[in-house]
């Protein structure tokens, strides 16, 4: 088991955002956290990555206990996040920002063959190479945020609500490119509001509401589940 | 010709442009001969390197650094006591200077890295004033506002720099020094990642950079760059008092920094030279000089806010001429729907 979280509980101040979040993911696998606004998906994955500490509960990390680790340690141990909202390096060049991706690596000639990889992968950033971040759209952002995080050759890449802002058809581009990550064999923990997108990319779900997972389950499964359909699927 | 076109015509140029700057600059002070005119262009090369470390600090790690020149006098003081009251070396005292400028700037990174842009100014500004109140009331050390007097002039292996044409040489290869270190040092690692950090600090911690590592590093390099500048000021005058290590001096530095253009270390030398030549040249308005540096940096924020060679993180929305691009083209979009 390469993640597991034991009745994980994060608090904003006074506020309760999970409680009692247990779950897990296995190598290879892609995870979807799906669930309404304000659920707590986010809250999630910022505890993971260690943005923020939990009062509860601990994260283990390939049979290591990583609770309350500064974010910079997670990284190198091999948990990516690719954040909400892109937060690329807007002045920065799409090469640099890649490059920026690998800081906590040293094999330069590895790198560079990484991110001529990742430009296979995602062509249009192999036709930005040059141009300044902040100048791309906010499909071409996303995309590159992911090659950034991808860039750190994470064991666990977290991708926080990849289709967030993004017009319909950019996010069919974007899901196209998650599925392409997921056959190099990727293993994936994706936080989604986009249910739909979400359970068809991924293995298994959890769905989680107000700061607590009501369901999980095969995703296949859960996107025949009437309770799901009517909350989640629109019908 | 516009900006934009002389700068591409330099860097298409950038090794006979450099040469030539360097020739000139070697050969200034055997042609000019002229005192002021010396003077003058000592003190552009010392503001050029008090900017260059302020630039660490606030053009490329992004913090409002008001505390700037107690660095620079905490460099001065301790170079100058050095001097006075031990056998060391110039060398020695210059070094020293700025590490106990760069232990200054780790001492007050800490509380820094805990505020927003904003705050950060306003406790940087809390230092520089305890640091006059220190020196100007501990006499017994600091001999208060008489100041210390009879600094020895710099020296190495016995060579003294005891002239200006002398100190020129001095000061202007620790500046080409400290220029080639720091821009090394900005396309590092650890400049990138400081930029990373100014840019999007959720983003650089999402690829493992360690943020407040970072900024700290910052201060204690634009300290120690700012303790060098105040142990050659020093040893320069031969005469220091809390005066000179005042708010004005901070704001100076500030405005050189802005007007260059943050992020960008030949900015901040072209700040320094601007805002040192242009008093001498408008000496004839005497009183009304004050106000003319503050029209030029309003206009400064309202046409090019990036300065003059600033990085496009600064640049906001283009300024005045941005806004008025950007009406008019509302504008003339609202005609055409109109036919």
């Amino acid at each position: 088991m390469l993640l597991k979280t034991d009745n994980i509980c994060t608090n904003y101040g006074a506020v309760e955002a999970i409680r009692n979040i247990n779950m897990y993911v296995e190598e290879g696998e892609v995870v979807a956290f799906i669930g309404h606004n304000g659920a707590g998906k986010t809250t999630l994955l910022k505890t993971i990555s260690g943005l923020l500490r939990p009062v509860k509960g601990t994260v283990t990390w390939m049979g290591e206990n990583i609770t309350g680790r500064p974010p910079e340690k997670i990284v190198r141990a091999g948990i990516s996040q690719c954040p909400e909202g892109r937060q690329v390096f807007a002045e920065s060049t799409v090469y640099q920002n890649m490059e920026m991706g690998a800081y906590t690596r040293k094999d330069k000639q590895a790198i560079r063959e990484d991110i001529e990889k990742y430009e296979e992968i995602f062509p249009i950033l192999k036709e930005r190479r040059s141009q300044k971040a902040g100048l791309l759209s906010g499909g071409e952002q996303q995309m590159l945020a992911i090659a950034r995080s991808l860039m750190s050759r994470p064991k666990l890449l977290m991708l926080d609500e990849p289709s967030l802002g993004l017009a319909p058809v950019v996010v069919n581009d974007v899901y196209d490119v998650i599925q392409k990550i997921k056959q190099q064999g990727v293993t994936i923990l994706l936080v989604e509001q986009n249910a739909m997108k979400a359970l068809e990319v991924s293995d298994r779900a959890y769905v989680i509401s107000t700061g607590e997972i009501a369901l999980e389950g095969k995703s296949e499964e859960l996107l025949q589940n009437d309770a799901v359909k009517k909350a989640y699927l629109g019908g | 010709m516009t900006f934009a076109s002389l700068k591409k015509a330099v860097n298409a140029r950038k090794w006979p442009v450099l040469i030539v700057c360097l020739v000139l600059l070697v050969a200034a002070p055997i042609v000019i001969q002229h005192g002021l005119v010396l003077t003058v262009m000592i003190y552009i090369m010392l503001y050029s390197i008090l900017s260059m470390g302020d630039m660490v600090i606030l053009g490329y790690g992004g913090m409002l650094n008001m505390g700037h020149t107690a660095f620079y006098g905490v460099g001065a003081y301790v170079s100058a006591l050095l001097a006075l009251h031990t056998d060391l070396p110039f060398i020695a005292c210059f070094l020293i200077a700025g590490i106990a400028a760069a232990i200054f700037g780790f001492l007050l990174s800490v509380p820094c890295l805990r505020v927003s842009a904003d705050f950060l100014g306003l406790i940087t500004l809390a230092f520089l004033e305890l640091f006059k109140a220190v020196v100007t009331n501990w006499t017994a050390v600091t001999r208060g506002p008489m100041g210390l007097v009879g600094i020895p002039s710099a020296s190495l292996f016995g060579f003294e720099f005891n002239t200006q044409i002398r100190f020129y040489y001095l000061i202007f290869v620790v500046l080409i020094l400290v220029y080639f270190i720091l821009s090394r040092m900005m396309k590092a690692p650890f400049g990138r990642a400081l930029q990373a950090t100014r840019d999007d600090e959720i983003g650089a911690r999402a690829v493992g950079i360690d943020v407040n590592r970072q900024k700290v590093y910052a201060f204690v390099v634009g300290a120690a760059v700012a303790g060098l500048a105040g142990s050659l000021f020093a040893h320069y005058v031969g005469f220091i008092a809390p005066n000179s290590f005042a708010l004005d001096a901070t704001l100076l530095i500030t405005q050189m920094c802005i007007l260059g253009g943050l992020g960008s270390l030949k900015g901040a030398i072209f700040g320094a030279a601007f805002f040192t030549i242009m008093p001498e040249i408008i000496r004839p308005l005497a009183e009304y000089r004050v106000g003319v540096g503050g029209v030029i940096m309003l206009l400064v924020i309202l046409i090019r806010p990036q300065g003059v060679l600033g990085s496009r993180a600064f640049a906001g929305k283009g300024g005045i001429f941005g806004n008025l691009g950007r009406q008019l083209k509302r504008r003339q979009a609202a005609l055409a729907r109109r036919k």
